[in-house]
């Protein structure tokens, strides 16, 4: 493989560069590559991509101030085309890395056994937050007309701080501003994607289909990983994922009865106000995409949700809604599994 | 502020339970060809087992750093056909689905040497797994109450189908039939990577023209990196396809 490349930017500059050694996952849409000249950046080199050139071109034209938020990065937005310095040939674009200590991968910190190492002090607040600074991104990509796509765990990093940042700008359907067009997303994974988009192919979406993702994601991020389609009927004969849930209408924390794992966050883990919103959003808006809540009100009902929360007399890591009749973290270790908050972790 | 402690890369997070964190598991089959063409066949100056057990070393680290985010839902179960006939390499070395038996997450997954010799009982070894993976399915979804989505089968192989002593069959017709069958009902995906030596009709029948990858030389460690591939969640033929193809 020649790794010499050219990285060129939106107004025309060339650097020479060199791809490192491999980044991220091996199972990633594409593949990512260290920049040798720049620890700071990465490139995202794109299998067979039809429309590439048309994507980095709209990609770079303008990078847009509201990619960060007070300093930090909310999207890791492309700031230049990768080139093969032999050929000549566009092969994918550079973005900023984002890595530990400052970023890690949301779905590493849904395994508990690391969350126990990398955020020892953290509680239920830092989800709350991780949530919220999501919703606002959300809204704000909606604002410019673009649709993530797929929007999942496995393209979101989070940082100590409670914030998310998401990645592979390459996969959204962007809006051309000048002409009004949209590059389509072609991939998003089933089990956060809405009802009306499943086993479709890529056609234009609407912001309404990001709605429903969000609203999966705020509940998975809110039960610290499990997804509100979790969970085994009780007379199921084959394999069950949750796509299968969601074709069935089975959502556990809206009252779904399904065998669920020992160790999994109760049910009724949401506070009243998020739980209405989730209805509102799966059920609902399971055939009427018009009623999801937009990411702005996801936004609102997390801020206030942060700001009516109490912590159980065992353990002031304990924090839960204040509306909820008890502590749910001291019912998971009583109900036979671990204790996600314990102090001595 | 940032993260408190950033694993080693050399650091394997073998006190990671994996039981009851997560609420899906997906199951993963890897069938190892170890009959005594692995022997006799040479590449880069070594034993072709030689050179796949020095590969393994190498790839099974990161099969356990993959474990930890990736592949956190992924029970491997690791099954050898050829010395010693048909055998579990992986776990507790028994045909047992039940927890602490042939399955470990990927976390976790480690394997002694491998050795060559004997017949290439191939059709033994799938009618296992296959076995292993649907009785792994039940005791997960109905005790622990965990989603399992379609298995992945991953075949590597540089031969044909025999019986126990070497002999040709056409056992794996029946096999076949069993396969689809699979696939149609239980989304079963198998992966079958031929070097050379292999019966490509025969694979082909197995693993269908999308899921049979054919290498042109004895590249064990390409094989293990495409297999790595293959294991990733949402990773169908067309993008292990895609690797094979090009790997920029």
């Amino acid at each position: 493989m020649n790794r010499d490349v050219w990285i060129v930017r939106g107004d025309g500059t060339r650097t020479p560069d060199r791809l490192g050694d491999p980044v991220g996952s091996v199972g990633s849409q594409g593949e990512v590559r260290q920049l040798e000249g720049d620890p700071g950046r990465i490139a995202k080199i794109v299998h067979h991509a039809g429309d590439l050139s048309d994507r980095v071109r709209l990609m770079l034209r303008d990078r847009p101030g509201w990619v960060t938020r007070a300093g930090r990065p909310v999207v890791a937005w492309p700031d230049a085309a990768v080139h093969r310095s032999d050929d000549g040939r566009l092969i994918g674009y550079a973005a900023p890395k984002l890595a530990p200590p400052r970023f890690v991968p949301l779905p590493l910190l849904f395994n508990p056994a690391v969350r126990a190492r990398l955020l020892p002090a953290a509680t239920w607040t830092w989800w709350l937050e991780v949530a919220e600074d999501l919703a606002r991104t959300v809204h704000a990509a909606h604002q410019r007309d673009h649709v993530i796509g797929d929007l999942a765990p496995a393209n979101i990093f989070v940082s100590a701080a409670g914030t998310a940042c998401l990645i592979d700008v390459d996969g959204w359907q962007l809006r051309d501003e000048t002409t009004g067009t949209d590059l389509l997303c072609a991939f998003s994974r089933p089990e956060y994607t809405a009802p009306e988009e499943l086993g479709k192919p890529a056609r234009p979406r609407d912001p309404a289909s990001d709605r429903w993702a969000l609203a999966v994601l705020v509940a998975q991020l809110l039960s610290l990983g499990f997804h509100p389609y979790g969970g085994v009927p009780f007379d199921a004969s084959g394999p069950v994922e949750e796509v299968d849930n969601v074709r069935a209408r089975r959502c556990r924390p809206l009252g779904a009865r399904v065998r669920a794992p020992r160790g999994a966050v109760p049910a009724d883990v949401l506070p009243p106000v998020l739980r209405r919103r989730l209805a509102e959003a799966l059920d609902d808006g399971y055939d009427r995409p018009e009623a999801r809540p937009d990411a702005s009100a996801w936004a609102a009902g997390l801020a206030y949700s942060r700001r009516r929360l109490t912590t159980c007399e065992r353990s002031a890591r304990h924090v839960h809604a204040v509306e909820r009749a008890g502590c749910p973290w001291c019912s998971m270790a009583a109900g036979g599994g671990r204790d996600p908050f314990r102090e001595d972790l | 502020m940032q993260f408190e402690e950033i694993f080693g890369d050399d650091e394997e997070p073998d006190e990671f339970d994996f039981v009851i964190d997560t609420h899906r598991r997906r199951f993963v089959g890897l069938l190892i060809d170890t009959s005594r063409s692995m022997a006799l066949a040479q590449t880069g100056g070594m034993a072709a087992i030689d050179a796949l057990n020095l590969h393994l070393a190498e790839w099974l680290p990161k099969v356990r750093a993959e474990g930890r985010g990736q592949l956190r839902d992924v029970e491997f179960v690791v099954i050898t056909f050829g010395a010693g006939g048909v055998a579990v390499a992986s776990g507790n070395r028994k045909p047992s689905a039940r927890d602490d038996g042939a399955f470990v997450p990927a976390a976790r997954l480690t394997l002694g040497p491998l050795e060559a010799g004997g017949a290439t009982p191939m059709v033994e070894a799938v009618d296992l797994a296959l076995d292993l993976v649907e009785q792994r399915r039940r005791h997960v979804q109905e005790v622990h109450g965990q989603q399992c989505g379609g298995p992945r089968l991953i075949l590597i192989t540089d031969g044909e189908p025999t019986d126990f002593e070497g002999n040709p069959t056409d056992e794996w017709r029946r096999l076949a039939v069993r396969l689809q069958q699979s696939r149609e009902t239980g989304r079963l995906m198998l992966f079958a990577f031929g070097v050379p030596g292999v019966k490509d009709d025969v694979m082909r029948e197995l693993a269908g023209e999308e899921g049979y990858f054919r290498l042109q030389d004895l590249d064990l460690k390409r094989v293990l990196d495409l297999a790595l591939v293959a294991t990733a969640e949402h990773v169908g033929y067309r993008r292990v396809a895609d690797k094979f193809e090009d790997g920029f």
